[in-house]
């Protein structure tokens, strides 16, 4: 990450491709012969967006050869090798394995038949998916993953190469021999994307588009291919090169960039990139460039080189590119790619069944709309994978080097058989969970069987009679996946306005003076021990006079009235110094601000804390929101839960929602218990 | 009764009147609501009109209803006696170990139970205790017990069952409610025995134990109160085939008012009553297990 920051523009380059790549899926929705002529060309051009693609495996190869090169012309040493396999791993693997398996699972519960599925399944998980036909989409719900393979390939082929150049060049390094020696590379692989061409090209039988996915991929397979990829992925390698050695060579470098040369060239190779994709947007695909290669290789592509290197070197255009906007998105970009398809599929599912299909959408204004919820959804999506799944990998990966070495502590078998005894009893309580999935993914006759199904084969024998029909039961004809919906709205819900209202009591209470603080610490507490319970019926009357039957505001106000809450936040408010808050005061903060930018961000781990103690509480609320949501479609998951009349489709609801709740408290719960102790510690 | 010339005394009622304003609205004026409608015969949708205190005095002579209380308060008993022993020790048992991991591992393990729907953890035992094979009844009798046992269907063994499940389901909290306080404890203590050579026991006996004790009473009562309220966990694990030794008070009331006969003022009537019930342990347990206060400070 911090050799990607140094360099100004490519953020900016970084960004468009990913918003071009978007914007090519948004295009494909809309019927393009039901539109008027303008929107019609604007349609085909945004269609050219497709080459974001072209413009990603540039920016990697310009990005991830830079410090091999750097070592090169500086004489160095070939750089550390495992360094970069993890920094590579810890960047791609996460994302891209949450992104696959979110994938299948949608694949599962909406496509009905799926062709060569194990294969996509087992390829896809280990980044060759795009050395076959039948594989080249590993999912069938999220299609842009189809590149990540051939991506993976190019970074396994690029230090490949660059060992070749550090043995081949030895003592005597010099630039020139690193660019003819990455120009002959370049021919080879065009070399040998010729030989699949003639030997790899797929038969005749069922290709195209109109066979489904896997007729689509054998129509794009030769021309799309790993190997032709790694030419694409060449082109940037190249334009670091020729970048190291301008950075190496400052005074020739400020030279050329006092002329403004760079900034000429940014502009002029910018609007040719531009021109030639107005310029093509009616031509047929395939055409305009060498071997039938996709995206107008290698005229696109050595823009694109030449954009990179005058973008990195410029005096002005670079910081045009770099804008907040386009930082944040290309900070995001991976995850914007990886998940922006899911948003799609997600919408075609719940929202507008025709946004899955090829231009399906008669209608430019409901096509807008989509589009524009499914980019803020995706915007979102990726801010969260980005902050929660990713980075997580890469800052390890990072501090692995600062963590010092601990000294070993000593072996005691005392302990370590008392831990292992108390392990064997946790694992006695997580038994029924793998149990309840065992019997989620029965077909209905062997669910209730005694002695149980299991048990009756050898384990692999009684696998082999999994199915999906339960989850399938339980979307299609239970509703379930809107009942996870209601569930998650009325969840995060009551956890925002529960965090907001008890934080300004708490604060109330700890930082501010005033009479009676005692009577309005104990009125709050007492709402622990009320049984709201044997409350059902007055509840029902007063929501429905407030009008808040059927309706996620009946149960989230009520939600809120945490006494715990007030309890958790005012000890561990107690605990802040409170010089912080007199300084603050004294720079004349109010005490809104320092509640919100000061005590807020201090108590993060006993709101994480409290976050969960709610979601466990609201998410398992059967009472109220039976009271509450009368209508079907409004119906939380226990509630939908009870009114399945299907054992198997139950077990499946019950699994889907065990889920959330698991993998939020696997995320937090270590914020969750320190969150605990530190409002206890006195 | 309260002044507001105090600028900052106004201020601090403004950032507490949201949480003041929602707790008006839906425990004290939801309170008063109950009272009013318990004075009524409605029945379903319609209103009803005034009949004094004529539920209370049905409700207080009907054996259903009592049996009711008494369930509950045998299931609140039985429940917390184990609970909050078996709790306590475990995580004792957690908090001695030197390994970070693994007892992080450990409460995870133990509390992702309670993360769990309580209708669907009853339905899952449903599943584990069906038929006279079951894997429940596997595992009994691989420790020596009664394999034979049918659970669904014997009206004898519903009560333990209840307990069991709840058990699962309950007892990760409260470890972790233990554990984050026995971190909390001030270590001074700990280190002054050490040096007098006191044993094991004795600095359970004479350190942790009055340490942990508001901790524990604080837990007490929670878990009581809850295990009062169970409902939804009957309703998963026997469905419908529910016998009268595991119908609890807030089984019976959602019964009376939306299952049997509609019967909106007696059940709300019942929910008084169950509610100063509820309440009344719960102090009860505050003053004898004395310092409920102290916790709070």
């Amino acid at each position: 990450m911090k050799i990607e920051n140094r360099f100004s523009g490519l953020d900016g380059l970084r960004a468009a491709a990913c918003l071009l790549v978007i914007l090519h899926h948004v295009a494909q929705r809309l019927d393009i012969y039901s539109q008027h002529f303008i929107l019609q060309h604007i349609q085909l051009f945004f269609l050219m967006g497709n080459t974001g693609v072209s413009f990603f495996f540039v920016l990697s190869g310009f990005l991830l050869s830079y410090p091999f090169w750097k070592n090169y012309i500086s004489n160095l040493d070939f750089p550390d090798i495992s360094n970069y396999a993890k920094r590579r791993a810890a960047r791609i693997i996460p994302g891209y394995y949450a992104s696959f398996a979110v994938s299948i699972i949608l694949a599962l519960l909406f496509i009905p038949d799926m062709d060569y599925f194990a294969r996509r399944l087992i390829t896809g998980l280990t980044f060759t998916a795009g050395f076959h036909y039948t594989t080249l989409f590993p999912s069938f719900v999220n299609s842009p993953l189809w590149s990540i393979s051939f991506e993976v390939f190019s970074y396994l082929l690029m230090p490949l190469f660059m060992f070749g150049l550090f043995r081949l060049a030895g003592k005597k390094r010099s630039f020139k021999k690193g660019i003819i020696y990455w120009i002959f590379a370049l021919i080879l692989i065009i070399g040998i994307n010729q030989l699949i061409h003639m030997y790899l090209t797929p038969d005749n039988v069922k290709r195209g588009w109109e066979f489904g996915v896997t007729g689509g991929s054998k129509w794009w397979m030769p021309n799309y291919n790993p190997i032709g990829f790694f030419g694409h992925f060449a082109f940037g390698i190249i334009a670091s090169g020729i970048s190291a050695y301008f950075i190496k060579n400052k005074k020739l470098r400020d030279r050329i960039a006092d002329k403004n040369i760079f900034d000429i060239a940014s502009i002029i190779s910018s609007a040719a990139i531009i021109g030639l994709l107005c310029y093509v947007r009616t031509e047929e695909e395939f055409t305009h460039s060498i071997q039938k290669q996709p995206y107008y290789f290698p005229y696109l592509t050595a823009l694109i080189a030449i954009l990179s290197v005058s973008l990195v070197n410029s005096r002005f255009t670079g910081k045009l590119f770099d804008s907040r906007f386009m930082r944040f998105t290309a900070k995001i970009s991976f995850g914007l790619y990886i998940w922006h398809y899911v948003i799609i599929a997600l919408i075609s599912f719940y929202v507008l069944p025709e946004y899955m299909n090829y231009m399906a959408i008669k209608d430019w204004r409901l096509w807008a709309g989509a589009s524009l919820l499914m980019i803020v959804i995706s915007y979102g999506a990726a801010t969260l994978s980005f902050h929660f799944i990713e980075k997580p990998f890469i800052d390890r990966i990072q501090n692995v080097r600062e963590k010092v070495f601990k000294s070993k502590r000593k072996i005691r078998p005392g302990k370590l058989l008392s831990a292992f005894l108390l392990c064997v009893l946790a694992l006695l309580f997580i038994f029924p969970l793998l149990w309840l999935l065992d019997a989620s993914l029965r077909p209905p006759l062997e669910v209730m069987q005694s002695p149980p199904a299991i048990f009756q084969q050898s384990i692999w024998k009684s696998i082999e009679s999994y199915t999906r029909d339960s989850y399938l039961a339980a979307f299609w004809h239970f509703d379930v996946g809107r009942a996870l919906f209601n569930s998650i709205i009325v969840s995060s819900g009551t956890i925002f306005l529960t965090a907001i209202v008890v934080s300004l009591y708490a604060y109330a209470l700890v930082f501010m003076e005033f009479k009676h603080k005692k009577f309005f610490l104990i009125i709050a507490l007492s709402t622990m021990m009320i049984p709201a319970n044997a409350l059902m019926i007055p509840m029902y009357k007063v929501a429905k006079n407030l009008h808040l039957l059927n309706s996620w505001f009946g149960l989230i106000l009520p939600g809120a009235v945490s006494g715990f809450g007030v309890f958790l936040l005012r000890q561990y408010f107690l605990k802040i110094p409170l010089a912080v808050i007199e300084a603050a005061r004294m720079d004349g903060a109010g005490h809104l601000r320092i509640w919100w930018h000061i005590i807020l961000p201090l108590a993060r781990p006993a709101l994480a804390a409290l976050a969960i103690i709610q979601f466990r509480i609201v998410w398992n609320d059967f009472l109220n929101p039976v009271i509450i949501m009368r209508d079907e479609k409004l119906m939380t998951l226990p509630v939908r839960i009870l009114l399945i009349n299907d054992t198997g489709s139950v077990l499946a609801a019950g699994f889907i929602s065990i889920i959330i709740p698991l993998i939020l408290f696997l995320k937090f719960h270590r914020q969750f218990t320190e969150g605990l102790t530190e409002g206890l510690r006195k | 009764m309260i002044k507001l010339t105090d600028k900052n005394e106004r201020q601090a009622l403004r950032f507490m009147a949201p949480f003041l304003i929602l707790m008006l609205v839906f425990t004290v004026i939801v309170f008063g609501i109950g009272f009013l409608t318990s004075l009524t015969d409605a029945q379903g949708i319609n209103p009803g009109k005034n009949i004094g205190l004529l539920n209370f005095k049905n409700i207080l002579k009907d054996p259903y209803f009592w049996n009711s209380v008494y369930v509950s308060f045998k299931f609140a008993a039985v429940s917390v006696a184990i609970q909050i022993p078996a709790a306590f020790l475990i995580s004792l048992w957690i908090e001695s170990l030197p390994y970070k991991k693994t007892q992080s591992f450990l409460k995870a393990a133990f509390f992702i139970p309670s993360l769990i729907n309580t209708l669907v953890a009853g339905i899952l035992f449903r599943l584990l205790f069906y038929g006279e094979q079951c894997i429940a009844n596997i595992v009994i009798g691989f420790f020596g017990g009664n394999p034979n046992m049918n659970w669904l269907d014997d009206k004898t063994l519903a009560f333990p069952l209840l307990v069991i499940v709840s058990f699962w389901q309950c007892i990760g909290f409260q470890i972790i409610y233990f554990s984050a306080n026995l971190r909390s404890l001030d270590q001074s203590p700990y280190e002054a025995a050490r040096i007098d050579g006191a044993g094991r026991i004795s600095i359970l006996k004479n350190i942790t134990l009055p340490l942990m004790k508001p901790a524990l009473i604080f837990m007490t009562i929670t878990s009581a109160v809850s295990s009062l309220l169970v409902f939804d966990l009957i309703l998963g694990l026997f469905q419908y085939n529910i016998y009268d030794n595991v119908t609890g008070i807030i089984l019976y009331i959602y019964l009376r008012a939306f299952q049997w006969d509609l019967e909106i003022g007696a059940a709300s009537a019942a929910g008084w009553i169950a509610f100063f019930l509820i309440l009344a342990v719960s102090l009860l347990q505050l003053k004898f297990l004395g310092l409920g206060e102290k916790h709070e400070d």
